[in-house]
């Protein structure tokens, strides 16, 4: 099965918003139910997701968007982690992400 | 006898300057509006006596608008310096009450500076004001760029700081943004919970405004982002209660504005009751943390707290600026 790649900047935004969608565009919550969802559901693994080519990320947003897939979705930190990989040249973003996720996961 | 002509000499030009201006007011020339609100000579909050100038310049313009909500002119002739963060507030300030007060008209009285008069141009003060516009020509001033908002919004940035994308560490550039959309989040999400205790109404629950300067000078950039909301010291208690109470428990004396302001860094950093929250106001300081010679400053209410050299230091002033300003500052790249 080929494996599907979102490129954020290119497929989402160039410019990722806050938190949530009531707050702004391109919300982390509009890109957890628009991308991220859609991509759990479908069961493909892995989805590559391209962090670069964005001006950035608010912490709020990525919260939102993958910490909120255990939080509110309730898929398992484990599901999101396999589901999803990433490509940036700045990995903290990554840690930060996971940190977001298995974090979530604690709280439940 | 020598001592009483000169007295009467200069009693007489004193008349004769009096009577001068008396026939330039009946006749309108050079009028001068006899209930205008000066405005001090540097527009300023970081330094004290300044700041205090600046934040009773504010207040009188609410007190003013407050009892009489129709034409404030506003005399901005003695006006000979701006500091970024003090435009920054009054160019709020004034949105707001004309937010409060819809039927209010604000007039100013240029400043006699051409350099502060081309600012407010370039900043759109002076449309605001209903004052004559003029074209930036002095380098300090050509760089200046303005932006506000009610949401949040990354494209923003463009507005503001798009033509320093290729002056900015791309590495400076994301942390940047990210500070940016902190602060608006901030903004729109917590800053208007509650009565922001000016002694105005309410503007009304939709207003969510937040205002950004930026300026270039020296081979540095500074950018600046307010909100008028209830400020940091006021919105901790109401969004980590229990941190709130931890700080509060061994003080003696109640927990400055200052030292309110590090305990939401120190929230954000530990992520504490993160209950779904990210790094928060941590992500503002940290803009500049991969900068050397970057400084970042959080204004709420009366309090201070500055990132600069890698050391952390906390102010607490007499006057609230009643809001939250923050100011980075970094070099920009050597072309």
């Amino acid at each position: 099965m080929m494996t599907k790649t979102i490129s954020i900047a290119k497929d989402f935004s160039r410019y990722p918003g806050g938190r949530f969608i009531k707050q702004g565009p391109w919300s982390g919550e509009l890109f957890r139910e628009q991308v991220l969802m859609p991509a759990i559901n479908s069961g493909n693994k892995p989805v590559v997701i391209e962090l670069d080519g964005t001006l950035g990320y608010g912490s709020s947003f990525l919260e939102e968007a993958f910490g909120g897939l255990v939080r509110l979705k309730g898929v398992s930190a484990k599901t999101v982690l396999s589901t999803f990989e990433f490509i940036t040249g700045d990995p903290s973003l990554i840690e930060e992400i996971i940190s977001y996720v298995k974090d979530a996961d604690k709280k439940k | 006898m020598k001592r009483v002509l000169h007295f009467q000499v200069e009693r007489r030009k004193r008349l004769s300057r009096d009577r001068l201006a008396q026939r330039r007011l009946s006749r309108g020339k050079n009028k001068v509006c006899l209930d205008a609100i000066k405005a001090p000579e540097t527009l300023c909050i970081n330094n004290h006596k300044a700041r205090e100038e600046t934040l009773r310049f504010i207040e009188r313009i609410r007190r003013l608008a407050s009892m009489k909500p129709g034409k404030i002119t506003l005399d901005f002739r003695r006006t000979k310096k701006m500091i970024s963060g003090g435009m920054l507030l009054i160019c709020a300030e004034l949105h707001y009450i004309k937010a409060v007060y819809r039927g209010i008209y604000f007039k100013g009285i240029p400043p006699r500076s051409q350099k502060c008069t081309q600012v407010f141009s370039q900043v759109g003060l002076s449309t605001f004001l209903h004052m004559p516009m003029v074209s930036a020509s002095h380098e300090d001033v050509v760089y200046w760029r303005s932006a506000h908002g009610d949401c949040v919004d990354g494209q923003r940035y463009d507005e503001v700081l798009g033509p320093y994308s290729g002056a900015l560490t791309d590495a400076l550039q994301s942390n940047i943004y990210r500070g940016m959309i902190e602060a608006m989040n901030n903004a729109v999400q917590h800053a208007y919970e509650d009565d922001r205790a000016d002694g105005l109404p309410q503007p009304g629950q939709q207003f969510k405004t937040w205002w950004m300067f930026s300026q270039e000078k020296d081979g540095r950039l500074s950018v600046v982002i307010c909100d008028l909301g209830i400020g940091i010291p006021r919105s901790l208690p109401i969004r980590h209660g229990s941190i709130w109470s931890k700080l509060i428990a061994g003080l003696k004396a109640p927990p400055t504005d200052a030292m309110a302001i590090e305990a939401a860094v120190e929230v954000g950093k530990s992520r504490m009751e993160t209950d779904g929250r990210g790094k928060g106001i941590a992500d503002i300081l940290d803009t500049v943390a991969t900068e050397p010679s970057g400084i970042c400053g959080i204004y709420s209410n009366s309090g201070l707290l500055m990132l600069q050299d890698g050391r952390m230091t906390r102010y607490n002033y007499d006057a609230s600026i009643l809001g939250t300003l923050i100011y980075w500052n970094m070099p920009l790249k050597k072309s």
